[in-house]
């Protein structure tokens, strides 16, 4: 039987050209395995063969991901791999940015299996589980025995012809992602068995995980009130009238700039509300009673607040991932903060 | 409380000279039928129209579904709807098993669902495998949206009663009874032993778009501020409980055949005893919401004694959050919970499952993705609208002929939306 050919990636360090001085090396690649490469050749056995290895500086990788990992596939393709095998690389922030890379690429480009082996807290587990196979290895290579052990296991069920349908029970980091499936019993008999498990103390398994949550310790303002800047900020939908920026009324990715300069509070002329998720009723009637502008404008001239923020900005809740929820998160803090405020008062639904 | 359901046995449906069931066949007598749902002054240009399991048909513009039912022996059917308000939930009602009653409606709105009778989607959805007798109709001149879907509702119930008499002529079913007593002083709860005590916690709608002034849901009532209350749960398999003009896949068939109290009463006195059931809504405000949480979880507590609860939602959203509460009321005061949800597909991430979850949430039985899609290939035959409407929540499905392929939302299919325990469909986290 013809053997599996295997191109094996390392970083300058594991490749043998140098430490950190040799971070800036260019993609390059050797025929045959090299330094750990060999002991991965001896853990997989005579069905594969490292028919050669691809060496990149980290810093090279970390300066330019697209590029380098397109000049890495040009040196890779012409030894016609079946599969591509990058790291491990531990608890190395930078080589397994690499490694999930070059192996995402690998994937996409040549339409073959990679894998790479990551230590859990390696920044690129998060970066990458979604789209690449990553066995559960140690921390540091002082471990590298049992890391290539795992990596070779889980090459010889991709050498089979098998999808790993559950990463988590193969060694492997979840993907994080979910799919529609068809259980064996219907959701009542289901809901019911695991709660008799759960009376009875024995162990169950939840259909749904519950996710992490990130806990924000709100910021001390510095200024005093009387002397703040003080923003409004909502996520009930409140459009400029027209929706002219036209935002989705829910699963958005954006946020809206609504402004309120000269205005003493909101008209039915000036917004209007776009959000699927709640009843919007009571701010189609009155806008000010989603963001209070008649208020702050009536604490405003009382000196009670500084002054208030002339833009308000605006987005839908309703149905937005948390990593849309995130990045318009950081869009609105910049833009605050570029409006030079002090404070701000979320308003949700 | 005991309730017999007798089962007289339908699989197809034919128009006919009268209406009866024989053999199996269930005969419509279409212009009776025509007339009976006609005779209502807000509603125009009826018709009545047939689909059997395996026909290269569809249906659109599904409004309600409804399992023909009488109490023909005696009783009132749907009381507080069709009839007086009378207790639901006892004595004999009659069930046309095997058929339903699919009520269209022809405006163009957010929430309609498709019943395929062949191919994938007929595979996933309950009403791909009854004999659909469906109901046409267009508003009366004049009349109005809420008063022209409670004309639907009703029309539905009609047609659902002039069925279930049918079924009640032809008798000899088979007799499922429902035999149960939640009084706490009863000689069988003091003496049922070890098993636990298993309460339903049942969220009937949501709120977060408000129920219309007469648009009936519990006893013919809106539920738009109600407190949660203790239902026995004869009273919801037996027509007290009728799906909110939005039913999100839990008809009212669904209802009438609720798959998680049918389980419940299957498994009580076997390892559980089914201790009852409290009726809540999702409210659109907060503490509305609260204010629920803590009454349910304290009916089940103290009015049902239950040791456990199973919570189930309606929509998404906002009652996600009057679920998680609800739970976590429940938990506080010393009782095991179980949920079901569906869950979101959002960016296909695991962490955009639900809008809103408690960390104490670690029983959850997931019944799918629902925006996940399904694509159903072309159809011979379409009852309902030539083209797909512009407010559905499938927008970009505006415009597109019924006819064809339509690449549809799961939580868009007839019944498979439904949170309230039937299907096999899950997400699986990878």
């Amino acid at each position: 039987m013809e053997s599996m050919r295997v191109v094996h990636y390392l970083n300058q360090f594991f490749g043998g050209i140098g430490g950190e001085d040799a971070a800036g090396a260019e993609p390059q690649i050797k025929p045959g395995a090299v330094g750990p490469g060999r002991q991965l050749q001896a853990r997989l056995g005579e069905r594969f063969e490292i028919v050669a290895t691809a060496i990149c500086g980290d810093n090279a990788f970390a300066d330019d991901p697209a590029g380098i990992a397109e000049r890495l596939i040009a040196l890779i393709a012409p030894y016609r791999p079946q599969l591509v095998i990058a790291g491990p690389s531990f608890n190395a922030g930078r080589y397994g940015q690499g490694c999930g890379q070059l192996c995402a690429v690998v994937q996409e480009k040549l339409e073959i299996p990679a894998l790479t082996g990551m230590y859990e807290e390696n920044p690129a587990v998060e970066q990458f589980r979604d789209r690449v196979l990553i066995a559960r290895t140690a921390g540091t290579a002082r471990h590298m025995g049992e890391a290539l052990y795992s990596i070779a296991a889980l090459a010889a069920r991709l050498a089979r012809g098998e999808t790993i349908v559950q990463p988590a029970e193969a060694g492997c980091f979840a993907r994080g992602l979910k799919r529609t499936v068809f259980r064996d019993d219907d959701a009542a008999k289901r809901a019911v068995d695991m709660l008799m498990r759960k009376i009875a103390g024995q162990p169950f398994v939840s259909e749904i995980s519950v996710p992490k949550f990130d806990r924000v310790t709100p910021a001390r303002m510095a200024a005093s009130l009387a002397n703040a800047t003080v923003a409004l900020v909502t996520d009930g939908g409140l459009v400029a009238k027209g929706n002219p920026e036209r935002m989705p009324t829910g699963y958005t990715d954006r946020m809206t700039a609504i402004s309120v300069t000269g205005r003493r509070q909101f008209a039915t002329d000036d917004v209007e509300v776009h959000h699927f998720g709640y009843n919007t009723q009571f701010v189609s009637d009155d806008a000010n009673r989603l963001v209070p502008l008649d208020v702050m404008r009536d604490l405003e001239r009382e000196g009670v607040i500084g002054k208030l923020s002339e833009t308000v900005y605006s987005t839908a809740g309703a149905g937005m991932s948390l990593a849309n929820a995130r990045k318009v998160g950081r869009e609105i803090g910049q833009r605050l903060l570029q409006d030079g405020a002090q404070a701000a008062i979320l308003t949700s639904t | 409380m005991r309730l017999e359901l007798e089962a007289v046995t339908v699989r197809r449906a034919v128009f006919a000279a009268a209406t009866g069931i024989a053999d199996g066949q269930l005969s419509v007598a279409r212009e009776e039928l025509r007339s009976i749902i006609a005779a209502d002054s807000r509603l125009a240009a009826v018709e009545i129209e047939i689909a059997n399991p395996g026909e290269d048909c569809r249906i659109v513009d599904v409004f309600d579904v409804f399992e023909p039912r009488a109490k023909a022996g005696g009783g009132t059917d749907f009381p507080g709807v069709l009839g007086p308000i009378e207790r639901a939930g006892n004595g004999r009602t009659t069930v046309a098993r095997g058929a339903a009653v699919v009520v269209l409606n022809p405006l163009d709105d957010r929430f309609k669902m498709t019943i395929d009778m062949t191919g994938p989607g007929a595979g996933i959805s309950p009403y791909g495998h009854t004999a659909n007798v469906c109901i046409l109709s267009q508003p009366a001149a004049g009349v109005a949206q809420p008063a022209y879907y409670r004309a639907l509702k009703e029309a539905g119930l009609k047609a659902s009663v002039y069925l279930g008499e049918a079924a009640w002529r032809a008798g000899g079913g088979s007799l499922e009874t429902f035999d149960l007593n939640l009084a706490p002083h009863s000689p069988r709860v003091l003496t049922d032993g070890a098993l636990p005590r298993v309460a339903y916690i049942y969220m009937i709608a949501s709120q977060q778009k408000p129920t219309e002034a007469d648009e009936p849901v519990l006893y013919g009532q809106n539920v738009r501020h109600l407190l949660p209350t203790v239902l026995h749960p004869n009273e919801v398999l037996d027509g007290a409980v009728v799906a909110p003009y939005w039913n999100f896949g839990a008809e009212t068939y669904a209802i009438q055949n609720h798959p998680l109290i049918l389980e419940l009463y299957r498994r009580h006195g076997r390892d559980l005893t089914f201790a009852g059931a409290v009726a809540t809504v999702a409210a659109d405000t907060e503490v509305e919401r609260r204010r629920s949480a803590m009454m349910a979880a304290n009916l089940a507590r103290e009015a049902l004694g239950a040791d456990a609860v199973v919570l189930t939602k309606y929509g998404g959203g906002i009652p996600e959050s009057a679920l998680m509460y609800t739970y976590d009321a429940c938990e506080a005061l010393g009782m095991k919970g179980a949920l079901i949800v569906w869950a979101h597909g959002g960016d296909g991430r695991v962490e955009s499952t639900l809008t809103f979850m408690s960390p104490r949430a670690d029983a959850v039985v997931s019944c799918g993705i629902a925006d996940d899609t399904i694509d159903l290939p072309p159809i011979a035959r379409v009852i309902g609208s030539p083209t797909m409407g512009t407010a559905l929540m499938e927008g970009r499905l505006a415009g597109f002929s019924t006819a064809g392929p339509l690449p549809l939302r799961y939580v868009a299919i007839g019944g498979v939306g439904n949170q309230i325990g039937g299907g096999r469909r899950s997400s699986q986290e990878f």
